[in-house]
């Protein structure tokens, strides 16, 4: 087998890597406070605070590969060593200030601020500051609260500024070393850079209040919250033609996210010898771009793409309605027409449809990262040693788009559908636009966890002069319980575990970890002994 | 002093400590990058051949991908892996134009087969280390640089004006072809003009000026042959010294700097050399014809199947390891293109002078302007395969481009224009794309 240059070192004869990594973290933080009774029914506590941040990374990595046999496993034995060193450093030092007052422990009013500067800041920048204020009412505490089920209420606002600075040297054009002509060392552009790189900042309102019922027996936490981040940073692709790769990091417009946060605990039955809780929580999450600064579009990872008026990082592709077959089922297609778009960007479906070079890329109607997330965890307890409990777990509102599902269609050729290139409408969208054939919804439910534990009476832990022991066995990952979509849209290929495919990590580039593999299914069983 | 002084000076102090830190905050945030150079690094009379030699290294990283990707675009090549993205490329597919910020990186670290960004890095970077030289003054063999960088300045916007149907520089609004040749044509004249102003000195030999020159003026004249300003091409291209050869450096150590042909052919199986060029079988290698008799000059043996496992692997010839240079700016070549623009027995004769150099191929002889234009077309193709002349010559002539479906079942998409769309990566970096 001539497996090809990368699969087990060249001609398959072994390769090693090896890096050693070193991290060099320092922290420095300086806090006081100070507690003042400024009248009998107003109080006061007053904070400040100094933090300095530094982080130093320096990665020292050699490899080599073709082993000329197999007992050989030093670098140095490789017939092609090679090494490499990188290093990058950040430092970010920051203060604040923070006043709360309280009246009569009912009523707590806290403002604050906080000034960062950071190494990567462009030349034009320097400290950004971020105020915060919030309140809280403690309701139950008042004279007039005569809501004898409702024992506890607590309503709470807060508005706040925080910041994320932008990475190392972002704002630097920088060059990096490489071999050129003769195996001789230049320098080949690196990095666009931007002077006037600046941190983002979001400005946050949340709402919401606190509750427990019946005597505790049910507990409520509510939250709303908008979020508004202005001079967001954004890997904005460099023109090629300006000869410079990559992309150059910028602060662009403003995007907003909003959603609601609830988490409700049931004491269903609470006795000495059984009692039972119940536990939900959920939240929904939207995005949307509401400024890009001129900016028409921002291309993410394959069909991702930041689009104002749109969601995060969001899949836009052409998408084929129509087609003729040139000879018959098999062969080549013609007349392939494309959803023309609609809307006052004509980038939402439903438009006329058009031929597909002239289509444009259209919003496929979801967001790339899920709008909606539950999870229910009841537990049963019984004699107060024997708990059985389970923990669900469920999202969905987005659309997936897999490199996996793609592949399958277009480089392995292994599918039923690439073998057969009889579906008209299929065949078409793989002829303009193949990403396509890797979408779904990506709605799913799963059984998380399932546990029974045992908790030893004391006179039997006593027995081994322990003061507590337990036994647990659970089951983790233990199955799909629902699946929005188990086959892609037009390709027809088995999505599999939603969990394996891309699952956007970075906020603002909703870049996919791609070839992710699900959390697997275990059985654990766990014993505890406490001395 | 009481408890409550002492709370006092101490607050006292922490705040004091807070203001001066605050104050001292810019030495705090001094950090290193000692892997890589800030822009401003560069501006050192010391760097200028360093500099000089980082635009020619672009481009001959440049030429690589451009070329590979330019014979599988024409079916020069037939795909024989498994690759996304060589299905996208010989099926000539839109998706084609994601391809436009990848690198030239031949051993595929990252996304290879870049086609667009590569060729505008080496010519921009050509352009701002002109601007830096001549602002250096009175520096050593500064004539030469300039000339070297001038030449590679005018290859690298050549190739992009022979194979893309729109073109931008610098972000800037779309330029024809037409107009991206006559850009190519300026800066050859002026790495003209400044290898003729260059003399020899301790580190840069009379050889080394005159291979710059001599590149130049074969690119002068294949940009103007493009044009169609006969008459230049004519002027330039008779002065090429006889036997000059002008090669992409490539290496056998550093794995992004190997021959892309023979790494991709002979080690990785992803590129078969198609039926066209396998008339006959000689000795166990594949060559095409050239009247009646095998063609020396392209070749091809069979290495089982492709990567893919079902392409029958054909593998070429012409680069036998990882180290061997491409030819790119050749004195066969200029010859050649006298013949196209003469054509008569001027071309004739350039024919048989250049197959003379191998024994066995016949004589050719002909009256008929037709058929010496199209023995012309033949022998471009056969005496500079594979070195990145092909897809510019098919769009010169007209020659339709490949249908079909490609050995790895891959139906090709054949719209038109047939050269390479705008990268879509210029599309959203670039606010003057429409």
């Amino acid at each position: 087998m001539n497996w090809p240059n990368g699969y087990y070192g060249q001609a398959g004869e072994g390769s090693k890597d090896i890096d050693i990594i070193r991290n060099l973290n320092r922290t420095a933080d300086v806090s006081a406070s100070a507690t003042l009774a400024l009248t009998e029914q107003v109080g006061g506590v007053t904070s400040v605070g100094l933090q300095y941040y530094s982080k130093r990374q320096r990665t020292i990595a050699s490899n080599g590969d073709q082993f000329a046999s197999p007992a050989l496993s030093t670098v140095g034995a490789t017939a092609r060593p090679g090494s490499g060193e990188t290093e990058f450093e950040n430092v970010t030092v920051g203060a604040y200030f923070q006043q709360q007052f309280d009246w009569q422990q009912r009523i707590f009013v806290t403002g604050a601020v906080r000034a960062d500067d950071n190494s990567a800041f462009g030349e034009a920048f320097n400290l950004v500051y971020y105020p915060k204020v919030s309140a809280t009412w403690v309701l139950h505490e008042e004279s007039f609260w005569n809501f004898d089920f409702l024992g506890q209420m607590r309503l709470r606002g807060a508005y706040g500024q925080a910041g994320k600075q932008p990475g190392v040297f972002a704002s630097s054009r920088l060059f990096q070393p490489r071999a050129g002509t003769g195996d001789v060392g230049y320098l080949t552009p690196l990095q666009f850079g931007n002077p006037d790189l600046g941190p983002e900042k979001s400005s946050e309102l949340e709402i919401g209040f606190d509750a427990a019922a019946f005597e505790d027996r049910v507990g409520v936490e509510f939250t709303w919250y908008s979020k508004k981040t202005q001079d967001a940073i954004i890997d904005a692709p460099v023109a090629p033609s300006r000869g410079y790769p990559g992309f150059q990091f910028v602060n662009i417009g403003q995007v907003s996210n909003w959603g609601m946060e609830l988490a409700l605990n049931l004491a269903v039955l609470q006795g000495d010898q059984l009692s039972a809780d119940l536990n939900i929580s959920g939240g929904t999450t939207y995005s949307r771009i509401d400024d890009m600064g001129g900016i028409s579009e921002i291309a993410v990872r394959r069909t991702r793409r930041h689009v104002e008026g749109y969601p995060l990082a969001a899949q836009f592709e052409k998408k084929v309605v129509s087609a003729d077959w040139v000879t018959g089922p098999g062969g080549a297609v013609s007349n392939v027409m494309c959803d023309g778009g609609t809307g006052a960007d004509g980038r939402r479906m439903g438009g006329v449809p058009v031929p597909c070079s002239a289509a444009p890329r259209v919003w496929w109607g979801r967001q790339s990262e899920p709008t909606w997330t539950l999870q229910a965890s009841p537990t049963v307890t019984l004699r107060q040693n024997l708990r059985l409990s389970a923990l669900f777990y469920a999202q969905g509102g987005n659309m997936v788009g897999s490199d996996a599902l793609f592949n399958a269609e277009i480089a392995w050729v292994n599918t039923h559908k690439a073998q057969v290139n009889d579906d008209l409408l299929y065949v078409a969208q793989k002829s303009v636009a193949p990403p396509a054939l890797g979408y779904y919804n990506g709605g799913y439910a799963k059984l998380r966890e399932i546990s029974l534990s045992y908790t030893l009476p004391a006179q039997l832990a006593q027995r081994i002069g322990a003061s507590q022991a337990s036994v647990i066995i659970a089951g983790r990952n233990m199955g799909i319980l629902w699946q929005e979509q188990k086959l892609s849209y037009l390709a027809g290929g088995q999505t599999g575990d939603p969990e394996k495919n891309n699952i956007p990590t970075e906020e603002f580039t909703g870049e996919p970890t791609s070839g992710t593999m699900p959390p697997s299914s275990s059985i654990v069983a766990t014993v505890r002994v406490s001395f | 002093m009481t408890k409550r002084t002492r709370g006092r000076l101490f607050t006292g102090a922490l705040l004091g400590c807070l203001v001066s830190t605050i104050a001292g905050c810019d030495s705090l945030l001094e950090v290193d990058l000692p892997g890589s150079v800030e822009r401003a690094d560069l501006d050192n009379p010391v760097l200028a051949a360093t500099l000089a030699l980082g635009a020619q290294s672009d481009f001959e990283c440049a030429f690589g991908a451009w070329m590979l990707v330019t014979e599988l675009w024409t079916s020069g090549l037939d795909q024989s892996s498994t690759l996304t993205t060589h299905s996208t490329i010989q099926a000539r597919r839109a998706a084609v134009n994601e391809y436009g910020s990848a690198t030239c990186n031949v051993d595929g670290s990252p996304l290879p087969y870049g086609f667009w960004g590569p060729l505008n890095i080496s010519r921009v970077q050509a352009k701002e280390t002109t601007a830096l030289i001549q602002g250096f003054g009175e520096i050593p063999d500064a004539a030469y640089l300039l000339a070297r960088l001038a030449a590679y300045e005018g290859y690298s916007t050549l190739l992009l004006a022979e194979s893309f149907c729109g073109l931008y520089f610098d972000g800037g609004s779309r330029e024809t072809r037409a107009e991206g040749f006559a850009r190519a044509v300026a800066s050859f004249t002026s790495a003209l003009a400044s290898a003729t102003a260059a003399t020899p000195s301790a580190t840069t030999t009379a050889a080394q000026i005159a291979s710059v020159r001599t590149m130049a003026l074969v690119g002068r004249a294949r940009a103007n042959l493009n044009l169609g300003n006969s008459e230049a091409v004519l002027a330039d291209a008779g002065a090429v010294t006889l036997d000059f050869v002008r090669t992409v450096d490539r290496s056998g150590l550093i794995s992004f700097r190997y021959n892309p042909v023979f790494f991709r052919s002979q080690e990785g199986k992803a590129y078969s050399v198609p039926l066209m060029y396998r008339d006959t079988l000689v000795s166990g290698v594949f060559r095409p014809r050239i009247g009646g008799v095998p063609d020396p000059r392209v070749g091809s043996f069979r290495d089982g199947f492709g990567n893919n496992q079902f392409t029958p692997q054909y593998t070429q010839n012409k680069y036998l390891s990882r180290a061997t240079p491409i030819p790119f700016s050749t004195w066969k070549e200029a010859q050649l293109m006298i013949a196209e623009v003469s054509g008569g027995q001027t071309a004739v004769s350039i024919i048989n002078t250049l197959r003379a150099r191998y024994p066995g191929l016949p004589v050719f002889s002909s009256s008929d302007p037709a058929t010496i234009a199209a023995q012309v077309r033949q022998e471009r193709q056969r005496e500079l395969w594979l070195q990145g002349t092909r897809m510019g010559d098919m769009l010169r002539w007209g020659t339709p481009f490949p249908t079909g479906t490609t050995p790895a079942n891959q139906v090709i998409v054949d719209t038109t224009p047939w050269c390479f769309p705008t990268m879509e990566a210029e599309r959203l970096g670039n606010p003057n794309v429409g």
